[in-house]
């Protein structure tokens, strides 16, 4: 078996070699004793050969690949994790966008409308040289409505709706936007980017 | 000794599977006990191993017992109680991997030089 001052010696290369995983670190520092201890025994070399040869035998020609596989393979889950929440909130982002856009539009036409029906309601006056006067026509039935009054109020109502939706929704998509996607974004451009684990 | 392509999907169920046959185990012992089992034809490398080992510790499949050997730790590695209910799905999906293998390159070696 070997002595305390050998494992340490094991331990303390590992050291120069960039780990810092403590528990890696006690890992492969038994790992290689026992490789080292199966060597002197089987082969009576002296420790620093056996050493040599276990170092070659176990680890990598970069020992520090061992420790950076390992945080690789521990954080590939949450990795995927915030991917898919950042895929998903980026999706859901865009519908709302589109939502409140749609929403926009439509809240801009029904403004649009109520004024093209008032010019045509004008223009219908003048045409018929009515002795009825403009108050009179606006409470005349009109597109369904009991008076051009009522319509009036009616689409002015619906357009306010859609705009107060509309904003709703584009305050939801930059809200998932911002909780989302662009922390996903710092976080993808702050880490570096893993490269397959090297087994073997 | 196979390529570690082919060793690369296979660690995970090779470790499950020892621990469910044994108690606990170390490192070092793993890797000399699929080496002797498989006659020198797989040789787990340290590089995966641990990794791996760590990885599942990660997940919740394995918990981990320190012994000291000296004045070097020694850890022992176990399956917790979802570590065990995690064995047959592996193992199920390795044995259904292995049988659509079969369907595609059949059973018997091929005979080419």
């Amino acid at each position: 078996m070997i002595t305390d001052l050998q494992a340490e010696q094991i331990r303390q290369y590992l050291f120069t070699e960039q780990l810092t995983d403590i528990d890696l670190i006690d890992d492969l520092t038994d790992h290689i004793s026992c490789e080292i201890e199966s060597l002197m025994t089987l082969n009576s070399i002296s420790f620093t050969d056996a050493f040599e040869a276990a170092r070659h035998k176990i680890l990598p020609a970069e020992p520090f690949q061992v420790q950076r596989d390992t945080k690789l393979l521990m954080s590939k889950t949450p990795n995927i994790m915030i991917r898919k929440i950042a895929f998903i909130g980026g999706y859901a982002s865009t519908i709302c966008l589109l939502v409140a856009i749609t929403l926009f539009a439509l809240s801009s036409m029904s403004e649009r409308r109520i004024d093209l029906a008032r010019y045509s309601v004008q223009i219908e006056l003048k045409k018929n040289n009515s002795v009825i006067s403009e108050g009179n026509a606006m409470k005349q039935s009109f597109h369904g409505y009991e008076s051009f009054d009522q319509f009036w109020v009616g689409e002015m109502a619906k357009a306010y709706d859609q705009l107060l939706l509309s904003q709703k929704f584009l305050m939801a998509a930059i809200l998932i936007f911002a909780i989302t996607f662009l922390p996903y974004q710092f976080y993808a451009r702050f880490q570096k980017t893993p490269a397959e684990p090297q087994f073997g | 000794m196979y390529s570690r392509e082919l060793l690369k999907g296979i660690l995970k169920p090779v470790i499950l599977k020892l621990l469910s046959e044994h108690d606990k185990m170390y490192g070092y012992e793993i890797a000399q006990h699929v080496k002797e089992k498989t006659e020198g034809k797989i040789l787990i490398k340290e590089g995966s191993l641990y990794p791996t080992l760590h990885s599942l510790t990660h997940d919740g499949y394995l918990i981990t017992e320190s012994v000291m050997v000296g004045n070097r730790t020694r850890k022992y590695y176990k399956l917790t109680p979802e570590g065990k209910g995690q064995v047959a799905s592996v193992l199920n999906e390795l044995f259904d991997f292995r049988a659509t293998l079969a369907l595609l390159f059949g059973n018997e070696k091929p005979a080419l030089s």
